[in-house]
């Protein structure tokens, strides 16, 4: 676990307590998306949950988007830009969660 | 890592980071002016992120289970997220480096920018050292570490120094 993983916990245990999710950990930081020649930067939170059944839950409430699924990749995500959470930057939401092996049993 | 390995001297852009209980030094720029920026956003950052969760937990809180307004409060909390992210950058500052700047504890640094552009250079070097240990270590890096130890050593002390004789003069 990052240092800004551990400086985020209160953030996993709030959305894990009021959206009755196991939550593993929550990331923020600052990323950029590159646009032809422009380069844009973006606020990018990742949200890590336990299970699909906890990140689905998730995603409904942030109404995200499913990516589509890769065989090859035991993860499942979703994704989506959330406007109304910040005027500076563009702000993208992950959710993802293991979707095979031991990690993906809930 | 417990409280007695961390530090907090906000002028020096050095800040523990709490509940975690660890040490991180700002970034501090290219010039004395984003440096002193940098300290205020993250001031500015923090105070925002604390109170949009708190919003968000008191309008979770006030609402009925079946009737929580959900969207508004995953909003806020998002929002103290990008408030989160959207701070300087920031490097941990490894024990052995905290434990140098011990005398700073509940003092003010007599060259606060000096003292933080130290911290940032040193903590970079200690873990890139960290990280390439068993790989040939880089010798003018720990050479370099410990010219920045001694230089912080004589800062910290003289931090302290001038504190005391501030104080004596006020009393």
């Amino acid at each position: 676990m990052t240092a800004a993983t551990v400086e985020l916990d209160w953030a996993t245990r709030v959305i894990a307590h009021w959206a009755a999710a196991d939550l593993r950990s929550t990331d923020a930081r600052l990323g950029a998306l590159s646009i032809g020649d422009h380069r844009v930067e973006i606020a990018e939170i990742t949200l890590t949950a336990s299970s699909t059944d906890d990140a689905t839950r998730l995603a409904e409430l942030l109404s995200l988007s499913p990516a589509n699924p890769d065989p090859e990749v035991h993860w499942q995500a979703w994704s989506g830009w959330v406007s109304e959470a910040s005027a500076q930057y563009p702000v993208l939401v992950r959710v993802a969660a293991p979707t095979a092996g031991p990690e993906g049993r809930s | 890592m417990t409280l007695h390995s961390t530090l907090h001297a906000p002028t020096a852009g050095i800040r523990l980071v709490w509940p975690a209980a660890y040490t991180v030094v700002l970034d501090p720029g290219t010039s004395e002016q984003a440096r002193i920026r940098n300290i205020g956003r993250e001031r500015c950052l923090i105070t925002l992120t604390i109170g949009l969760a708190f919003a968000a937990i008191a309008i979770l809180r006030s609402s009925q289970p079946h009737d929580r307004p959900w969207p508004l409060a995953a909003v806020l909390l998002l929002t103290a997220l990008a408030a989160a992210a959207a701070r300087p950058g920031r490097r941990v500052v490894p024990a052995s480096l905290v434990d140098v700047l011990a005398p700073l504890r509940g003092m003010v640094p007599s060259a606060p920018s000096e003292v933080q552009r130290l911290v940032w250079e040193a903590s970079e070097l200690i873990r890139t050292a960290e990280a390439l240990d068993g790989a040939p270590g880089c010798g003018a890096c720990a050479a370099r570490v410990e010219a920045i130890k001694a230089r912080l050593r004589m800062l910290a002390g003289a931090g302290a120094e001038s504190l005391l004789v501030s104080s004596r003069r006020s009393a």
